[in-house]
């Protein structure tokens, strides 16, 4: 027997995972900031601050430098939860049609998923390079992996991925108008 | 565009009217509206035989070029 999987149900699958993922992101992205909050005002927190990652060091040391690590992870966490609301949102406006792809709004929600991985890549790599930095100053820092702000190197590859898609995307729109105003 | 389309002229000069081209050549009242309006990027060589068939004409009578820089 035969099984054939189409665009629908793929698109089908990914629309579940896209929900999944885009709440997995608001849920850390809500609990990082809830607990930076929290933090100011209970230093307790800092011990477990997010996922196994302990930041009390860090607060003892320097309470400025923790509201810094801290909104270096919150900045790539919400930009991650903003990501997926966009691919989230595509499935919604219908501006997925698989009958005609190439459209001036895809190709701006590209090139916008386009920026956002960028600036991802870019907070991440300065949050990964700010904890290493406070790591050399003999203060005792948890794993970046534990710190949500690892693999800076793929958001950035990433970006360049997206940004040529969407050069080829905007070539593809213009040769869609062209097709559409030919009688 | 320097290319202007002259099928409004034709139609009057024919006597027709959208709806009949329409029905003649066999496209739609929308992309016969891109074609006279000079809205259209191209026009595919059938499309162009029809029209000329239908209008009996030739593709100079529907189609003209015109210098935008001396104009």
């Amino acid at each position: 027997m035969e099984f054939r999987i189409g665009t629908k149900q793929i698109l089908a699958v990914l629309n579940v995972l896209s929900w999944i993922i885009f709440l997995g992101l608001c849920v850390e992205a809500g609990g990082i900031i809830f607990n930076t909050v929290y933090a100011l005002y209970k230093p307790v927190v800092a011990q477990h601050f997010w996922n196994e990652a302990d930041l009390s060091a860090l607060y003892t040391h320097d309470k400025g430098h923790f509201i810094a690590q801290t909104v270096l992870m919150i900045i790539p966490a919400i930009l991650k939860a903003l990501l997926f609301y966009l691919i989230v949102k595509l499935f919604y406006n219908k501006k997925l049609n698989m009958a005609r792809p190439f459209n001036p709004e895809l190709t701006r929600v590209i090139n916008l998923i386009a920026w956002i991985c960028m600036g991802i890549g870019l907070f991440s790599f300065w949050g990964i390079n700010y904890a290493g930095w406070i790591k050399s100053q003999g203060v005792s820092m948890p794993e970046i992996e534990s710190l949500r702000i690892g693999g800076a190197d793929v958001w950035l590859f990433m970006a360049v991925v997206l940004f040529v898609i969407g050069q080829v995307f905007k070539k593809g729109t213009e040769l869609q108008t062209e097709s559409d105003l030919t009688v | 565009m320097p290319i202007i389309v002259n099928l409004d002229v034709m139609m009057a000069k024919r006597k027709m009217s959208l709806n009949e081209l329409s029905e003649k050549v066999g496209l739609t009242l929308s992309n016969l509206s891109i074609l006279k309006t000079g809205k259209a990027k191209a026009i595919r060589f059938s499309t162009l035989e029809t029209v000329c068939k239908v209008l009996k004409c030739q593709p100079g009578d529907i189609l003209e070029y015109v210098d935008v820089a001396e104009n």
